[in-house]
């Protein structure tokens, strides 16, 4: 029966590590199952754990720019969106080309540009994580989750003035008109808001740790080494580029190798501290991207798309974690988390656009992400010797608090666990 | 007597001095006195290069070392060039024999730190200053001079007291080191070198003066009087050529010099050892020398009847006897007065003379003679024109008939941005030193140049006279595969009496005419020519006034602008210096036509009461205004328009010190006496939104603005139909007093987004972003119900998204830019008489262009656009220009005048501004998209508004690369340059934008 059991567990990780995926993303935006610091608590003496986490966002995601001042979500990588200069750059005869000339109007800075707000709402997210500890200090883990997002209230705030012709004809062919504009120009471009939900990108780990109790010593009682490496497979869903910050669940059809190390002390029995470093390699792919075809086009509105390969920057991840831990079973956790990802390059599979002009827009800069993680979590082993099924549970919260060109939720969420 | 007079003149200077620091508000230069910024002793400007301007004392012992001074383009201060001591000849001399002297002649050494100079106490010495500030301190030089001389003294004194033996080796060794200091000190110090006699003709020393200089970087021309002579061309009188010869010399290196370099040395390479010897070297004695090169001056020796034992040397015979100025009989008059001009670009000798013709029946004169410096290092002249050529027709160079007086002032030349077409600016002509005086011609020059630069010797006779006027220039391109343009030149003499230009032939007449006054002084920059009238009978009339060359398809001149005044002081301009890129002017005047005591420089100015007394008013008015001045123009050379949103202001120029404001668009009151202009808002004007267009018509004596915006356009006029009296009914500073009471707004379009309005009696024709029409102005007054005609409309004249930017009319023709290009008015057809818009318009193709033409800028005789087809020519300049691309490229096109002719295709040509043969292509490209142009020949401005953080600028210059510093800051906005004028009263430029105005002056 045992065996059975232990068989169809067996058949379920390695169904797990098929399907599942570890979330990832193009952005700073969701939870990262395995993060270090909201992983449950390994119990080597069992075979398998089957972990589910969920959280949400407790309110609509904040920005952060250059200057790493906090902002709305569509002012982390332009302070306003340029509708004149997303008419720039394209070859004469075009339908951009010929309105440009029909505007007849510098770019100043004011006209044609519009200041833009919205919401993003993390609705939820969910992952299903297992583990297979296949040797006595090493197993395999697998996470895939689940992301429902959505975008509301996108408002376009018109800042040309009417001082001027060249404003009036702005403001008539133009901004006052620009869904319409982008719908004819913007190769389906959308400046509306979105909801999208859907899976992220698979994610399977070998993970490893040794022990190293410190007997004689008073204070500290334990040092755990580890380390992991693995892979993201792009079962995510992709970045829409039709849609405002339709960013991907995951690393948008890109697979990447991760590697990382993770040091643990114990001191006094109750008090854990450590410290993990992850960094993540993405292969670069091509697929249908949104360029910039003029040097002062903004962001979010950018008329051209064309195959581009991603040269992607390399992701750094880095937890720093005190823990009180496992008084009674319960355990509190604080924790920093610097996140950094390096800047993207472009490769243009067209002559018809500038590559040079393409990399200078500020979404394939680098960003980095602050934040600040509580984890309260309980063992229910404390209670009982050995059992055969060791449930756990955690509450947790991550709160963003600086970052530059970055997009941050503040979420809440829960994490249940059985280890067998 | 003396000290009256020297008190009453110093007096002067500082009153003028301070009156014209509150006359023209530009930068003031400091003279000598630091304190009061003149100059304490009158000054004559006496030469300048292209970035120096020289000025030498007029009397002896007054201005110490700024006898001689000189003032470098940016500086805002002149130098002392003179030093009190100097080293002459290479030997130290305690005193500067220039130091406090008068300075009669001077000319630079183009390419070198060096100055040729001729002082009133020895008119017939020649002295080169080598070594001018900045590399020297004079100060310091001096300082460091009397210390050095000072310790020398005391040290010898001691040598000599000490009779001990055994001390002389160290004496010896004390000495080398004090001959080395001194070396070393001689590096600073001024270096001049003196000729003491220049020989006349004859080879005898001409000790009677030196009337006229000139210079380059191998050779210095001297017009030289003969040895007895009161009076130049008179005897052996003539053009002594000095060259530049460089002589080296040995200066022996002192043992321990020696001893210290053989330890320094010891253990390199070869190599390094001959880099580091510096050129020393043993001598034939075995001692080790430096060789130094000195550069002096010697005359060129000639021959007399070829024979070389008759070498002497002696200046070449210029009298009146001399075969390259006279035809038939001698001249039977020379004056003293020469101007000697070496042509950089021709590398000919030019000698200015005024001269009457002979009294033999076939007698004949030329006032101007060529030289050039033969392969055998001799000077050779030439005359300009052949005999055969000559007419009695007035040929300005020269005449035939009995006792005809030619008078040349001065010779410059001028070569076109066409590709290098060389002219002659001759100042004077036919007739006497006081008829010629104002007149000013443009004649073509030969130039025999190939596209390596070299001339053949069989034409060097020929090179810089005279062009065949009927000739086509030449075009060179470039060996290699690029093929690109090198130049263009006249290479065809005159073959017969009518390929030369006669003073009556307008082509050549600079300015179309005579200067108002005698001209002191002209300068050629570019394709323009500014002209210092001083000394004119009315004193209204002094001022500096300016002329620009209107070029035909193949970059021949075929016209040149009326003589505009720029600037005027009341007082006599002695020299103008230019500054194109920085498009600054900076002056000298003085209290007398040779007395300088005050120079300034112009600056661009927000406030600026003495060139136009309301710019300062009209910047108070729209300081803080959103939008700023959205149009600007200046009509009947004084009244500005200025409009901005719902608004429009009217000012002309009096002393009065208020801009009177009237509400709802209408005058209402009778105007107060001091009111120097009206604005008008509100009302109708309320309904026009940004006012960016005016024009003034005229009907029946009667004068109307009529305004347009982006919401239609508006007529002001009175319910009677009436406007204000048209200019020669009314005098300008009574514009208060004629404008009527009751003129209000009327609306006359509600045709959207009018560009421009432009009045060529009797139509008003209105340019929007889309139409293009005409209405009859008496329909506007008297019926009150205009017939508008559609002469064109973009989406049939270009597509669909296309949009007209500007246009030019002028009579039956009118020029459109529009988003893909340029279109005129077709073969006979004629705007004032279409009824629409059929089979009118004809594309006019821009090579290598794919941006709309975004604006036009017309140069025309009378300066104003409408005449661009009238008179005999009109240069248009089209700016092209993408907005995404943020590049512009500047198009030249020579309208022909039409007036009453049918329009053809020769009517409006491209110029010929060749990239590769048979490709034409811009003139100028600017690295910023061009809103606005303007050009005055040499000025070039190409404005720019304002790209994301980049503030509104302009880049000056025919590259467009130097950035005008405009006095902008954050709070003036500076989004958008509107419009650059040039003031139709004095010239100054004017820019307008949402900042509001800044004059140049």
């Amino acid at each position: 029966m045992i065996r059975n059991f232990h068989c169809i567990m067996r058949l379920l990780v390695l169904g797990t590590i098929i399907l599942s995926s570890l979330p990832m993303m193009g952005m700073n935006l969701l939870m990262r199952p395995y993060d270090s610091l909201l992983l449950p608590d390994i119990h080597r003496e069992k075979c398998y754990e089957l972990a589910f986490w969920a959280e949400r966002g407790v309110r609509p995601a904040e920005g952060y720019n250059s200057e790493s001042q906090r902002v709305d979500i569509f002012n982390v990588w332009n302070p306003y969106q340029d509708a004149l200069a997303m008419l720039e750059g394209f070859p004469t005869g075009t339908p951009q080309s010929l309105l440009l000339k029909q505007l007849n109007a510098a770019d100043d800075g004011i006209r044609g540009t519009f200041d833009v707000t919205g919401k993003l709402a993390l609705d939820v997210g969910a992952v299903v994580g297992t583990r297979w500890y296949f040797l006595p200090n090493a197993w395999i883990t697998a996470f895939i989750p689940f992301y429902k997002a959505q975008l509301s209230d996108v408002a376009f705030q018109d800042r040309t003035q009417l001082l001027t012709p060249a404003d009036f004809r702005v403001k008539n062919l133009l901004t006052s008109r620009l869904q319409s504009v982008v719908t004819q120009m913007g190769n389906g471009l959308s400046i509306e808001g979105w909801k999208r939900a859907g899976p992220g990108d698979l994610n399977l780990l070998v993970e490893f740790l040794f022990s190293f109790p410190q007997k004689n010593r008073p204070v500290l009682q334990n040092v755990d080494v580890g380390g992991r490496v693995g892979f993201t497979l792009p079962t995510g869903l992709k970045s829409d580029e039709d849609k405002l910050l339709a960013f991907p669940f995951g690393f948008n059809g890109a697979v990447g190798i991760l590697y990382a190390g993770c040091l643990n002390v114990v001191f006094a029995d109750y008090i854990r501290g450590g410290v993990d470093v992850q960094l993540l390699h993405l292969f670069g792919n091509t697929r249908e991207r949104r360029i910039k075809t003029a040097m002062d086009q903004t962001d979010f509105l950018l008329l051209a798309k064309t195959p581009a390969y991603t040269d992607y920057g390399l992701m750094q991840r880095f937890n720093l974690f005190i823990q009180a831990y496992n008084i009674k079973g319960a355990s509190l956790l604080f924790g920093y988390q610097f996140l950094k990802k390096g800047e993207d390059h472009l490769a243009l599979n067209t002559c018809d656009y500038s590559t040079t002009l393409a990399n200078t827009a500020a979404s394939l800069d680098e960003w980095i992400v602050h934040s600040i993680e509580l984890n309260l979590h309980y063992d229910f082993s404390y209670y009982k010797e050995n059992p055969s099924i060791i449930p756990q549970a955690s509450i947790f919260a991550r709160l963003p608090f600086n970052g530059r060109r970055a997009v941050a939720f503040t979420t809440v969420g829960a994490m249940v666990s059985i280890d067998f | 007597m003396g000290t009256v007079s020297s008190t009453l003149k110093r007096t002067l200077s500082i009153l003028l001095f301070f009156t014209s620091t509150i006359l023209h508000g530009w930068e003031q230069i400091k003279g000598n006195d630091q304190t009061r910024t003149v100059f304490t002793a009158p000054v004559t400007a006496c030469a300048a290069s292209p970035n120096r301007l020289y000025v030498g004392a007029t009397h002896h012992e007054t201005l110490k070392e700024f006898s001689l001074a000189y003032l470098d383009m940016q500086r805002k201060s002149f130098k002392p060039a003179l030093m009190h001591d100097a080293i002459i000849n290479q030997t130290i001399q305690a005193k500067n024999p220039l130091y406090d002297s008068a300075i009669v002649h001077v000319a630079e050494i183009s390419n070198r730190n060096e100055i040729a100079v001729v002082t009133r106490s020895c008119p017939s010495e020649l002295y080169l200053i080598q070594g001018l500030p900045p590399e020297l301190n004079p100060q310091k030089a001096q300082k460091e001079s009397r210390e050095a001389t000072q310790e020398a003294t005391a040290e010898d004194t001691a040598a000599s007291e000490n009779n001990d033996a055994t001390d002389q080796h160290n004496q010896q060794k004390d000495k080398e080191k004090k001959a080395e200091e001194e070396q070393e000190k001689q590096k600073i110090m001024q270096s001049i070198f003196t000729l003491a006699t220049i020989k006349d003709a004859s080879g005898l020393a001409g000790n009677n003066g030196i009337v006229a200089l000139a210079g380059h970087e191998r050779h210095l021309f001297l017009a030289v009087k003969g040895a007895g002579q009161p009076s130049f061309g008179e005897g052996n009188s003539g053009i002594a050529l000095v060259r530049f010869i460089e002589r080296t010399r040995e200066v022996e290196v002192s043992e321990s010099e020696i001893k210290e370099l053989q330890e320094k040395l010891k253990g390199k390479t070869e190599e390094e050892i001959k880099r580091q010897m510096h050129g020393m070297q043993p001598n034939k004695e075995g001692k080790w020398v430096k060789l130094r090169t000195d550069r002096q001056l010697e005359q060129i020796r000639r021959w007399s009847s070829g024979e070389q034992e008759n070498e002497q040397e002696a200046a070449v015979l210029l009298n009146k006897g001399s075969a390259f100025l006279k035809v038939g009989s001698d001249l039977s008059f020379i004056d003293d007065a020469v101007d000697l001009y070496w042509s950089p670009s021709l590398e000919r000798l030019y000698v200015s003379l005024k001269v009457r013709s002979g009294s033999g029946a076939d007698a004949g004169a030329r006032a101007l003679a060529v030289g050039r410096i033969s392969e055998e290092g001799e000077l050779v002249f030439a005359p300009i024109l052949a005999d055969n050529l000559l007419s009695s027709a007035r040929s300005i160079v020269g005449s035939l008939g009995q006792d005809e007086p030619i008078s040349l002032h001065k010779v410059r030349t001028l070569q076109t941005t066409t590709g290098f077409l060389d002219y002659l600016i001759i100042q004077g002509g036919n007739g006497s030193i006081e008829q010629t005086k104002n007149k000013i011609f443009a004649v073509p020059a030969l130039n025999y140049r190939d596209a390596r630069g070299l001339v053949d010797p069989s034409v060097a006779h020929m090179h810089g006279t005279l062009a065949a006027i009927d000739a086509a220039p030449v075009d060179f391109f470039k060996k290699g595969p690029s093929r690109s343009f090198a130049a263009r030149h006249f290479m065809t003499p005159p073959a017969k009496t009518d390929s030369v230009y006669s003073e009556n032939d307008s082509a050549a007449y600079v300015g179309g005419g005579p200067l108002p006054g005698a001209v002191g002084d002209f300068v050629v920059k570019d394709d323009a020519i500014y002209a210092v009238v001083t000394d004119s009978a009315s004193s209204q009339n002094n001022g500096i006034y300016h002329s620009q060359a209107i070029f035909d398809y193949d970059g021949k001149i075929v016209a040149w602008t009326e003589w505009k005044r720029m600037y005027d002081t009341g007082g006599f301009i002695q020299k103008i210096f230019f500054d194109a890129q920085q498009a600054q002017l900076t002056v000298l005047e003085g209290i007398s036509p040779d007395a300088l005591v005050a120079a300034y420089r112009s600056a661009w100015k927000k406030e600026h009461d003495d060139f136009f007394s309301t710019t300062s008013l009209i910047n108070k008015l729209f300081a803080g205004v959103p939008g700023g001045i959205q149009g600007c123009e200046i009509y009947d050379e004084h009244l500005l328009c200025a409009t901005g949103i719902n608004c429009v202001v009217l000012a002309w120029n009096n002393d009065g010190d208020d801009i009177h404001s009237y509400e709802q668009g209408k005058i209402d009151s009778v105007l107060p006496m001091t009111a120097s202009g009206i604005r008008l808002h509100g009302g109708l004007l309320a309904d026009l939104g940004p006012i960016t267009a005016s024009a003034i018509l005229t009907y029946k004596q009667m004068q109307y603005l009529a305004v347009g915006g982006v919401h239609g356009g508006a007529l002001l006029i009175t319910p009677e139909g009436c406007g204000w009296p048209a200019k020669g009914q009314r005098a300008i500073a009574e514009m208060q007093t004629v404008l009527p009471s009751g003129m209000r707004f009327i609306r006359i379009s509600s045709a959207p987004f009018i560009r421009k309005m432009i009045f060529d009696a009797p139509y008003l024709y209105i340019l929007t972003d889309t139409t293009f029409e005409r209405v009859d102005v008496s329909s506007l007054i008297e019926s009150g119900v205009p017939r508008w005609t559609r002469l064109a409309d973009s989406a049939s004249m270009v597509d669909a998204h296309g949009i007209f930017y500007d246009c030019v009319i002028s009579g039956p023709l009118a020029v459109i830019a529009h988003s893909t290009g340029l279109s005129r008015t077709a073969n006979g057809a004629d705007i004032r008489t279409a009824d629409e818009a059929n089979n009118l318009w004809a594309g006019i193709l821009l090579p290598r262009n794919d941006s709309p033409v975004t604006a036009l800028f017309a140069v025309t005789q009378t300066g104003k656009e409408i005449d661009i087809a009238r008179g005999i020519a009109g240069q248009l300049y089209a700016i092209t220009g993408s907005l995404d691309r943020d590049i512009s490229r500047i198009y030249r096109l020579v309208i022909h005048a039409v007036d009453d002719a049918l329009i053809t295709d020769t009517t409006v040509q491209l110029l010929h501004d060749f990239a590769m043969p048979d490709t034409i292509t811009h003139f100028i490209k600017s690295g910023a998209h061009v809103s606005a142009f303007s050009t005055d020949g040499s000025f070039y401005f190409c404005a720019a508004d304002q790209k994301r953080k980049i503030p509104a600028r302009i880049y000056s210059g025919i590259k467009a690369k130097t950035k005008l510093p405009l006095p902008l800051n954050e709070e003036d906005g500076a989004h958008c340059i509107t419009r650059i004028l040039r003031g139709s009263r004095w010239g100054n430029s004017i820019v307008a934008g949402d900042f509001g105005l800044l004059v140049n002056g």
